[in-house]
């Protein structure tokens, strides 16, 4: 456990604060939570809860522009917050959590049940991150990778495209439970595009697949299935929120329903 | 400094900004503000609002709320004065263990505070972060509507609950819990609000093995350290042999624990006890004890425990209180070293540990080989159940001190004289110098049958003469607790093609874990509490119970009797399907009827020869017709969507209402000085309402009105002794035994008012409100006159009375729960749409709180067959340790359409003519929704939790 906390008054401050045993705290859901390894570690937290200018959800053109320490609670509330993201914040099914839980933070935490990645990367997403190096702007999976090879940064702001379909799916054991999977699928400019966090495995862009779609290949269910089933790159492993078939059979299933949502949509794949 | 404005008040705090927000609370007397995940932020417990929105506040550091305004459950009404939120849930009948329900009046509260008429929605939106296992969330939505109808016109519109019994001012009327203002208001209510300033606090060091010798402990470094007190190990701790169940003495299980051991055989499983002068020191030192372990090989399954060679859990010598069969000492001449410890059976349980038999036991009527010969159709199939934790709010917990060589424990408890008892053992002190003090009890369900930590806490203050407090961790709930028995259910049943029941064979086979508390009982309801249900005249069961090395199984509400009715329901259903009968007809044909002599319990009577008994009032049939009446039984729905297809199914249960022959309560009536009531009564009130019950039928015999009537109970040093609550004993014997003492009180009134009025007292008759009037003469005394007079100094004295219950009739309880399923087939996924609970509970005293323990029980069996499972890894360790994974239902999985409805029937033998209410409720979830998966998608789904991974694998999805 943490021994001092640090109240940062901007994201400047935070990121100056910032040492190798401290760790940024935003809603305190995951990293206050009793086990979690969110912080595991730190000595010192650094609370982002009285940077200004960090809540704010604003239209920016084509897109949105939501300020990391913005609540789940509040992009459920916001009347200009695309269905899909209201959607995956309403995945976390506590109000109470919800209220709390913010949207850089869940990023951050980098977790494989993930509530808002799978959606994030779906949509092509982009980050306004604060780095030593001065302020960034990253598409969400570039974030992922450099966050998980030790880069220190610090989320400012998520901008998600307006306008655009994009559909989710999760499963876990009950609304409250981690999910075992949480999928989801869009079309943005480029074509459909599809994502999933998978439990104890990670967070997956289905390249191979949305390539496959965009060429107009008329993928069936078994299709799908088989196609999930084959694929590489998925470490999945058995565990108690199931067997790798069960795990490899339900992104199937999922995918295509996905896409058939969205083509259905009208937006076409 | 922190400071802050804690419920309009300004507070400032010499605190750790890295602390919690809860532990600053704390520090400001907000005790109401409590804690049952460890922060996990799951449960709710926690909640406050910080600037006006609800958080949990065990995830707020205390540094990060300077400035802040916070505010808290307590800051609403008093007991004395409660607000109308607290009022419509006290009112709604959900505060009944009460744990979270400030929580829930405060989100109530923040609700109608923001939005004076919120929809049913976003009434379930505003709950969804709070955990309630008790009375479940439907009567929190008839809260709400009393609330905004209050608030709206003053008064309340909404019928609360159908009332029974025009004749009586009490029982069976709708009227608020006696202890639900204390409760809502977060006033001091639990052990862990009685706790003095100078307690020292006792920590567990567990077992990381599944079984091992402990063959050293080295607690040198540990005992070095400033604050550490005492560490008590195996090897400084006394010797004596005991269980930890609640049960009548002599139990019906094996004396087979000690306060610690030195073989473990769980992980989990209590190593040393360190109390220190803080929490931190005991954590501290608990770090620093070395402990030399020989592991052993295990068993987790009953498979492999009845393995030929298999290790085995116990392997001491093995003694009887009686009954020693002649073969013992070639027997004991087989035993292991002196670590293993012994096995003590008080009377034979056909119990074998060489094999990891704990218990067994085996019976039946007519010729089963016959019948299935008879039959034109015979099914056999196994159905697995898995191991579930009751998660009660209020985590076990125990407080003692010392006061004038007394030991003085107050207990979270469901049997505070079987607390006595057990610590009186462990002590070596008699039962007089010992005073247990049931408080309040946030969630039992059963857990808190077992003595699972009183034993070493008083032990420890016992041992140090210091103050200590226990309070085990969420994770401790699960790994070193008691859980539901996994049980391994094997029906074969036949029948005729017109629809009748040839015979049944059960054989039941139950994992017990390391030890033995509940062994034979708990998995004997599996069977005693389910085939008398069936009119059959050739019925067998043979029942095995495994010692394993899992964590530790025991009571828990509905005992074995949601295993066996799962399994003999689905069975039925089975046997109507290849009958081609449908399978309410054949429930209609087969059940049984007021009258019916149940020659099968003559084997059933937990180690003894049952009771055979005829069937007595019985609202089964009623139950039955009613239940299919509501959810169209026969009429196929249809979904819009072709993925989903929807199904019903239902089930028949039964429970008892306590052990007829075992069971004892006593209660003492006393008129006092101002003609007002004191009920002392040995019961144990667990939140169910028990006191209240007790207030009632005190109210009704006596015609005085309900708040002139004071219950005391679950004091051993107060009252009289009371078996407990347990096996749905509650109402009908510490009810039964308040009429006692109720009517030996009236009795006593009307002599001595005969005697003052120099009148017969045949010619006197009580009258409502407490008074006494002579049809002879019209002359009134009230209870005060009478009372006044009676202890002057020229008076005959207190008027007191004793009354005393046991009886060997049984009231049994009846129902059937009804289930309509929609099943993805393409994913599994499993919606239970609705849920019906109908049930005969005999007169319904609390009408209510019965509903909402129906609610509550129902929801729980649902959360058992669909999600609820402890997995273990391949070392036994539980991997789903806390309440996330753990997969409790909560709001978000209760059924949109979800009823329970009481039939009315009076019961010749129950107080008022009462039954027992709530465990029945657990019974009939698993059969219904099995059943109803069936009729939606043609599986049928043999081991529960029945997860979408496991339907998918039925449906041939996936391998």
């Amino acid at each position: 456990m943490a021994t001092q906390l640090l109240m940062a008054k901007s994201p400047s401050e935070a990121m100056g604060l910032k040492t190798a045993d401290a760790a940024f705290l935003a809603g305190g859901t995951e990293v206050n939570r009793l086990g979690s390894e969110a912080a595991a570690g730190a000595e010192t937290l650094i609370s982002l809860k009285r940077c200004s200018g960090m809540d704010h959800i604003e239209k920016d053109g084509d897109n949105l522009r939501i300020g990391a320490m913005c609540t789940f609670q509040k992009l459920v509330e916001s009347d200009i917050v695309p269905a899909y993201m209201k959607e995956a914040a309403h995945f976390m099914a506590s109000r109470t959590k919800r209220n709390m839980a913010t949207v850089g933070g869940n990023i951050a935490a980098l977790r494989s049940d993930s509530y808002l990645l799978p959606t994030l990367f779906a949509v092509c997403a982009r980050l306004e991150v604060l780095t030593r190096e001065g302020q960034e702007n990253i598409c969400v999976n570039s974030f992922m990778e450099e966050a998980l090879s030790g880069k220190e940064m610090l989320i400012t702001e998520v901008i998600v495209p307006l306008g655009i379909k994009a559909v989710s799916k999760r499963y876990a054991n009950t609304a409250q439970s981690h999910a075992v999977l949480t999928m989801s699928a869009a079309v943005t400019e480029k074509g459909i595009t599809m994502a999933a966090a998978v439990k104890n495995s990670g967070i997956y862009r289905f390249r191979k697949l949305e390539e496959a779609l965009r060429s107009g290949e008329d993928m069936s269910e078994d299709d799908m299935i088989a196609f999930f089933r084959g694929a590489e790159g998925l470490s999945i492993s058995d565990d108690m929120f199931g067997s790798v078939e069960y795990k490899r059979y339900l992104l199937g299933v999922t995918a295509y329903d996905l896409s058939r949502k969205l083509a259905d949509s009208g937006k076409g794949v | 400094m922190i400071s802050c404005i804690i419920n309009g008040k300004k507070r400032s705090f010499d605190i750790e900004p890295t602390r919690r927000l809860r532990d600053m609370l704390l520090m400001n007397g907000n005790f109401a503000v409590r804690d049952s995940d460890d922060a996990e932020g799951f449960c709710g417990s926690d909640t406050v609002l910080l600037d006006g929105t609800p958080v949990f506040s065990n995830l707020v550091l205390a540094g990060e709320v300077e400035g802040c305004e916070i505010r808290t459950p307590d800051s609403l009404g008093n007991s004395m004065n409660l607000t109308v939120v607290q009022q419509a849930l006290v009112d709604a009948g959900v505060v009944q263990s009460a744990y979270n329900a400030p929580a829930a009046a405060l989100l109530m509260t923040w609700l109608f505070e923001n939005n004076p008429s919120p929809t049913r929605e976003e009434v379930k939106d505003v709950l969804s972060g709070i955990f309630i296992r008790d009375a479940g969330y439907e009567h929190y939505y008839l809260a709400a509507e009393l609330i905004k109808e209050k608030l709206a016109g003053g008064e309340y519109k909404t019928e609360i609950a159908p009332e029974f019994r025009p004749n009586l001012r009490a029982v069976g009327k709708v009227m608020p819990k006696i202890d639900a203002p204390q409760l809502v208001s977060g006033e001091r209510a639990f052990v862990e609000d009685y706790v003095d300033d100078d307690t020292c606090y006792m920590v567990v060091l567990r077992s990381p093995y599944a079984c091992a010798y402990v063959n050293k402990i080295d607690t040198s470094k540990a005992e070095a350290l400033p604050g550490v007190v005492k560490i008590i190990t195996a090897y400084n701790c006394p010797d004596v042999t005991y269980m930890s169940a609640g049960q009548g003495n002599p139990e019906p299980s094996p004396h087979d624990r000690k306060l610690l051991n030195k073989k473990v055989r769980h992980v989990g499983d209590r190593v040393a006890a360190v109390i220190a002068e803080t929490l931190e020191e005991a954590i501290r030192a608990r770090d620093l004890i070395e402990v030399e372990y020989e592991p052993l090989g295990a068993v987790f399954t009953v498979e492999e425990a009845m393995a030929e060679g298999a290790p085995l859990v116990h392997n001491g010598i093995v003694e009887y209180r009686a009954g020693a069969p002649d073969d013992l000492e070639e027997y004991n001449s087989k035993a292991g070293d002196e670590r293993e410890g012994k096995v003590v059976y008080q009377f034979p349980l056909h119990g074998d540990i060489r094999h990891n038999i704990a218990a067994a036991n085996h019976g039946f009527i007519g010729d089963v080989d016959k019948a299935f010969a008879e039959a034109d159709a015979v099914v056999e199939a196994t159905y697995q159940t898995s191991q579930i934790q009751h998660t009660p709010l209020e985590t076990h917990i125990c407080f003692s001190k010392l006061e004038n060589g007394r030991l003085i424990i107050y207990a979270s408890t469901q049997v505070p004289y079987h607390v006595r008892r057990i610590v009186s053992w462990v002590t070596g002190l008699s039962e007089n110098k010992i005073h247990v003090i049931k408080t309040r009890v946030g969630g039992g369900y059963g857990s808190k049958q077992d003595i699972l930590v009183e034993d070493l806490t008083a032990y420890a203050t016992f041992a140090t003469g210091r103050p200590v407090l226990y309070h085990n961790t969420r994770e401790e709930e699960f790994i070193a607790n008691s859980t539901r028995h996994p049980m391994r259910v094997h029906v074969k049943m036949g029948g005729k093609k017109d629809g009748s029941i040839t015979g049944i064979y059960l054989k039941v086979d139950a994992n017990t874990g390391p030890y033995g508390n509940h062994a034979l009982t708990v998995p004997m309801n599996s069977c005693s509490k389910t085939l008398p249900l069936f009119k059959c005249d050739n019925m067998k069961y043979d029942l095995t119970i495994y010692y394993t090395n899992t964590p530790p199984a025991g009571a828990y509400q509905g005992y074995g009797t949601p295993k066996g009715t799962y399994g003999l329901m689905m069975a039925m259903c089975e046997l109507a399907d290849k009958l081609g009968v449908d399978y309410k007809e054949m429930v209609l044909k087969n059940h049984v009827e007021e009258g019916y002599m149940l020659e099968i319990l003559k084997g059933l009577g937990e180690g003894r020869e049952g009771n055979v008994v005829p069937v007595g009032s019985c609202g089964l049939r009623e139950a039955v017709e009613k239940g299919c009446e509501m959810i169209e039984w026969g009429k196929r729905e249809e979904s819009d969507d072709p993925d989903w297809k929807i199904g019903k199914g239902f089930a028949m249960i039964m429970q008892g209402s306590g052990l007829p022959g075992l069971d004892h309560a006593n209660a003492i009536c006393k008129l006092e000085m101002d003609g007002s009531i004191i009920v002392t009564s040995g019961a144990a009130d667990i939140g169910t309402g028990l006191d209240t019950i007790i207030a009632k039928v005190t109210s009704d015999i006596l015609c005085i009105p309900i708040d002139k009537i004071t219950v005391i109970s679950g004091d051993t040093d107060s009252g009289a002794f009371d078996t407990g609550s347990y096996a749905s004993s509650g109402t009908f014997f510490s009810g039964n035994a308040a009429v006692v003492a109720a009517s030996n009180l009236r009795k006593k009134i009307i002599e001595e008012a005969a005697y003052q009025s120099c009148e017969d007292a045949e010619d006197f008759e009580l009258e409502w409100p407490g008074k006494v009037v002579s049809r002879k003469t019209g002359k009134v005394l009230t209870f005060y006159e009478i009372i006044h007079t009676s202890t002057s100094g020229t008076g005959r004295g207190h008027l007191i009375a004793p009354g005393s219950f046991t009886t060997a009739a049984s009231s049994v309880p009846y129902g059937a729960h009804f289930a309509q399923v929609a099943v993805n087939v393409r994913t599994g996924e499993i919606k239970v749409q609705k849920f019906y609970a109908i049930q005969d509970a005999g007169t319904p005293i609390n009408p209510e709180a019965a509903l909402c323990q129906m609610y509550g029980a129902s929801l729980k069996s649902i959360g058992h067959t669909l999600y609820e499972d402890m997995i273990l890894d391949k070392d036994g360790r539980c991997v789903n340790a806390n309440m996330t994974d753990y997969g409790v239902p909560m709001i978000s999985e209760q059924p949109d359409d979800f009823k329970a409805v009481l039939i009315d029937v009076n019961d010749d033998h129950g107080p008022f003519g009462a039954k027992s209410i709530s465990e029945i409720a657990c019974n009939g979830a698993a059969p219904a929704i099995g059943n109803a998966i069936h009729d939606a998608c043609g599986v049928w789904m043999r081991s529960w939790p029945m997860t979408p991974e496991k339907l998918l694998r039925e449906l041939g999805k996936i391998k």
